[in-house]
């Protein structure tokens, strides 16, 4: 074999070790080996799982060559971001308060994935309680992004889109409420789905907001992204919120191609709000589409620029609900931004929360008619690159503004809506540092937004660049 | 557009209805976030008002409320 175990895909990975080319005992001891080499320079992992792995992958070999193989994820090593529940394991939410919490029982996530057959390799880092932007851990430890060590992976799954982005796991799980999928993945190069709301359970995950709460696979590739979709995906009777719509077989979706997609691009986030390297990446992957038979668009949506502020009193409030009673009694024990934000959700007012709650509704609705005409939205993930660690100003071609406005700009979009979202990356700025496409799609629809990507990976190389770790 | 005064005799008010124990510099941090998070809220309340027969979208939130837009 001439490429490094640890470049394989899960796709290539799962083909040889169906043929029993390849040893999960071999695999997972070669990215634990990796793990144990970068991670104390890059602190993507809050803990490492290295017997259980070990012990999970033994019995993946024996029933494999037993001929029991139960599909592309059997013998697979997968990172779980910390604020999914994992049965024997401790699970932290990268907080000081849940630093002993050992959950009973998986969450639906991490059962599906081990009745698929994954190896769950270890629990990654995340900003606190998945409350922020940057992954900077007062607890933990902050992940650092693998193309500058010196600078913020995103967040809030930052530990996930560092494990995936180093090599150090193919897949990983993370959690997105306004944007902590999408933003880690576009800053560390990856790809990143937000799923539709209900698509997938959120069962035994630590809330932040429970009607933004998703979660979503993150991975190298569009088509390591729907084995994992397929896998975790459908109604869970123990989320309420679950959708009871039939799972598509998302990998057959791929082969679709770009021709005759119809593209949407959303003109009303003024281009001035970009950093130059990202407008003209942005810009560049829409020329690929539309040279790979896309039919791409202009298209509108009136107040779209208003997401981010009916996003806040949403994104805001709900955790200063969940969080109601520590704040009160262990406040010391929260870092001092999540503490300041959360303190910050109790000063909106009831009607405030109700109206951000109403105007969901209305943009929703003009979504899902603009997408009547278009297959999928297309616009920047994130409208900078990853910052200087301890920085929290965001400089574009208009200025200058806070970092945590201008990170979610685009991603709430997705959030405020609910709709589905896919961050591929398309391109790096001229310090090399990826930059990512978000593609918004129909609900539950994800399989026409992964049939796009994965059209625009079969035409562009940038998903095979790797950080020099 | 707030007046910062406003927004800090607002931020005690709301805290010590709360029972949130703010220190004076961490209330100081908390004003400065909270303008413009009142102001952006404001903004969208502005918004839906002529809406009346919208509905919150915790409502929408149920999977089957999905069907009608999908």
């Amino acid at each position: 074999m001439s490429r490094a175990l640890h470049e394989l895909t899960l796709a290539e990975s799962a083909r040889l070790l169906e043929r029993r080319e390849l040893s999960p005992v071999e695999l997972t001891a070669d990215l634990l080996a990796r793990v144990e080499a970068l991670d104390p320079h890059l602190g993507a992992f809050i803990t490492v799982l290295g017997d259980d792995a070990r012990q999970a992958a033994k019995a993946a070999e024996i029933a494999i060559a037993a001929g029991y193989h139960l599909g592309p994820l059997h013998g697979i090593p997968i990172g779980i971001k910390d604020i999914i529940h994992t049965r024997g394991v401790r699970t932290t939410a990268g907080s000081r308060i849940l630093q002993d919490f050992v959950p009973t029982e998986d969450a639906t996530v991490v059962a599906r994935l081990r009745s698929a057959g994954a190896i769950l390799i270890g629990k990654l880092n995340l900003h606190e309680f998945a409350h922020g932007v940057t992954n900077v851990n007062p607890h933990y430890g902050t992940a650092r992004n693998p193309w500058d060590r010196e600078r913020f992976p995103g967040g809030s799954s930052g530990g996930s889109a560092v494990a995936v982005a180093a090599r150090m796991c193919p897949v990983a799980l993370g959690t997105d409420t306004g944007a902590s999928v999408r933003l880690p993945a576009a800053m560390t190069g990856i790809v990143g789905l937000r799923p539709t709301i209900g698509r997938v359970s959120n069962h035994g995950i630590v809330t932040l907001a429970w009607t933004l709460d998703t979660c979503g696979p993150m991975t190298r590739t569009v088509e390591d992204c729907a084995l994992v979709l397929e896998a975790i995906a459908g109604y869970d009777r123990q989320d309420p919120h679950t959708a009871n719509i039939p799972v598509p077989d998302y990998r057959e979706g791929l082969t679709r191609g770009l021709d005759g997609v119809r593209i949407g691009v959303l003109t009303d986030v003024a281009p001035t709000l970009l950093q130059a390297d990202v407008e003209r990446s942005v810009n560049e992957a829409l020329r690929t589409l539309e040279g790979a038979g896309a039919i791409v668009r202009d298209v509108s949506v009136p107040d779209v620029d208003q997401a981010i502020n009916a996003l806040m009193p949403v994104d805001l409030a709900e955790p200063s609900a969940f969080h109601a009673e520590w704040l009160r009694t262990r406040p010391e024990e929260y870092g001092d931004d999540v503490r300041t934000l959360l303190e910050a959700g109790e000063m909106y007012s009831a009607t405030q929360y109700i109206h951000a709650q109403r105007f969901r509704t209305l943009l929703r609705d003009r979504f899902t008619d603009v997408l009547r005409n278009v297959d999928a939205i297309v616009m920047p993930t994130v409208g900078f690159v990853a910052l200087p660690l301890g920085e929290t100003m965001v400089r574009h071609q208009a200025g200058e503004e806070p970092m945590i406005s201008a990170a979610m700009r685009h991603t709430a979009l997705a959030s405020v809506t609910g709709l589905p979202a896919l961050s591929v990356p398309c391109g790096f700025s001229r310090e090399g540092l990826p930059i990512g496409l978000q593609l918004i799609g129909r609900p539950f629809d994800e399989g026409t937004l992964l049939g796009v990507g994965h059209g625009y990976q079969s035409v562009t190389d940038w998903h095979t660049r790797a950080p020099a770790v | 557009v707030s007046d910062p005064r406003r927004t800090d005799e607002t931020v005690a008010r709301l805290a010590e209805v709360a029972g949130l124990e703010l220190s004076a510099e961490r209330r100081a941090a908390l004003v400065l976030l909270v303008e413009d998070l009142l102001d952006g809220a404001n903004e969208v309340s502005r918004l839906v008002a002529p809406h009346r027969d919208l509905v919150p979208a915790s409502q929408f939130i149920h999977p089957d409320a999905w069907r009608d837009a999908s």
